[in-house]
């Protein structure tokens, strides 16, 4: 249950849209009045894009913390990602050009995509890589226990020992069949065909790597083995249409 | 999709068709993604990976930041431009000094005097008007008159060897600016009423 100060959705569906059009206008119409001369209406046009801005902003910098903290080590990083996120924003919204015109039609998504962009920079600008793992210049980090826990899988075929059905179904539904059977000929462990299940499927880490058996750091060794080995399965095999 | 996506880089429109058909409800499969655009293969699954863990579960956040959120506060002052001069706001909006002065209903003397930043101990009904006139914050206009203020009060000068010596005195106050031009004849009855009444200028 939801508190009614509290809301999962920031926007109904098309008003950010709207917002973002009326800004625009504001924009191109004070440019307008700049080029007729009218330096006092030009003034006025961009003090009113400015309200709009200011409100859309003041709106949307609580949910750039919940995904900042949620992707993010730690609240400080998690802080400067939601001012690259607030700066970043306004910076595109002020572009009448149609670069970013998207963001008139398809605002959430737009907006996902630059949150995502944000919290790259945030990572490539504290010593991490843009999935926010510690930049080891290409050397790879080799978890001992994670190979311990490995060890204990046996050779039977992957997707028959996949305790959790559910869990394999949610991720076929992330990738796609063929995606999933190429991913499971791969992954070396149940183990790891269940951590990226979960996690694909709104599972915290905790809950992740208690179902696991596993600890944070493994859990999350395993995850980025299974992400490597989607990334080699994606560009090694032929996908076409 | 439309317009604006085909002018976009591949990878950009990628992420924007699956974020949206995300968002639409549909659940778009990393397959279908490889198949649509194969040669864009590890970033696909390095973004496709990304957003389902940024969407792992709804974010339930305030419908607004509070006023007094630092990260808020951080992005508004970084967007705010650094206040103009006197000078720089006045044309801006396209007037002379002379203009600005019958705005200000002042002597052409003492707006130009303002401007060069001769004036001090102005009244706090001149910053009023002029954030009136320019329609900014008055914080703003405060910090326009006094980054063009002398920053002592009567320039005293200084040598080497000896005590400091005073200077004759290059900025007035505001009010002595005034009466300068009264007894010099300059200032009308109008202005005098409202700048330099008993007690002080007038108050809207």
């Amino acid at each position: 249950m939801s508190r009614p100060d509290v809301q999962d959705r920031v926007f109904e569906q098309g008003e950010a849209e709207r917002q973002v059009s009326g800004l625009r206008a504001h924009l191109r119409e004070a440019e307008r009045l700049r080029d007729r001369g009218d330096a006092a209406g030009a003034a006025r046009a961009e003090g009113r894009a400015r309200e709009v801005r200011d409100d859309l902003v003041a709106r949307l910098v609580p949910r750039f913390r919940g995904y900042a903290r949620r992707m993010l080590p730690g609240p400080e990083l998690a802080e400067d990602a939601v001012v690259e996120m607030g700066l970043e924003l306004c910076r595109r919204l002020y572009v009448t050009d149609g670069r970013y015109g998207y963001f008139e039609q398809f605002f959430n998504a737009a907006l996902k995509n630059m949150i995502l962009d944000g919290i790259k920079k945030v990572r490539r600008e504290n010593g991490m890589d843009e999935t926010g793992r510690p930049a080891t210049a290409e050397y790879t980090v080799v978890s001992l226990e994670g190979r311990s826990a490995g060890a204990e899988e046996d050779a039977a075929p992957l997707a028959e020992r996949v305790e959790d059905p559910t869990a394999l179904s949610l991720l076929e539904e992330r990738l796609g069949s063929l995606l999933l059977q190429r991913l499971m000929e791969r992954l070396p462990s149940r183990r790891h065909a269940q951590i990226v299940a979960d996690r694909w499927n709104d599972m915290d880490w905790d809950e992740v790597k208690d179902r696991a058996g596993v600890s944070l750091r493994t859990a999350r060794n395993y995850y980025n083995q299974a992400v490597n080995c989607l990334r080699e399965i994606a560009r090694t095999e032929r996908w076409t249409e | 999709m439309t317009d604006a996506m085909e002018r976009m880089p591949e990878l950009e429109e990628a992420r924007l068709r699956f974020a949206q058909e995300w968002e639409e409800g549909r659940r778009p499969t990393l397959e279908q993604y490889l198949r649509r655009y194969p040669h864009l293969g590890g970033e696909l699954v390095d973004f496709v990976a990304e957003f389902l863990q940024m969407e792992a579960g709804a974010v339930e956040a305030p419908a607004f930041a509070r006023e007094d959120d630092l990260a808020l506060a951080r992005i508004f002052a970084a967007l705010e431009p650094a206040p103009p001069t006197l000078a720089q706001a006045r044309e801006a909006q396209g007037w002379t000094v002379g203009e600005l002065a019958r705005k200000l209903n002042l002597p052409d003397l003492v707006a130009l005097r303002l401007e060069k930043g001769a004036l001090r101990e102005w009244p706090a009904y001149l910053e009023q008007k002029l954030s009136e006139l320019f329609e900014r914050p008055l914080e703003q206009v405060r910090r326009m008159l006094l980054s063009a203020a002398p920053a002592r009060s009567a320039g005293a000068h200084y040598r080497a060897v000896g005590k400091p010596r005073q200077a004759a005195p290059q900025a007035r106050t505001f009010r002595e600016a005034l009466e300068e031009c009264a007894r010099q004849g300059k200032l009308t009855e109008a202005q005098r009423r409202e700048w330099l009444p008993e007690g002080g200028p007038e108050q809207p």
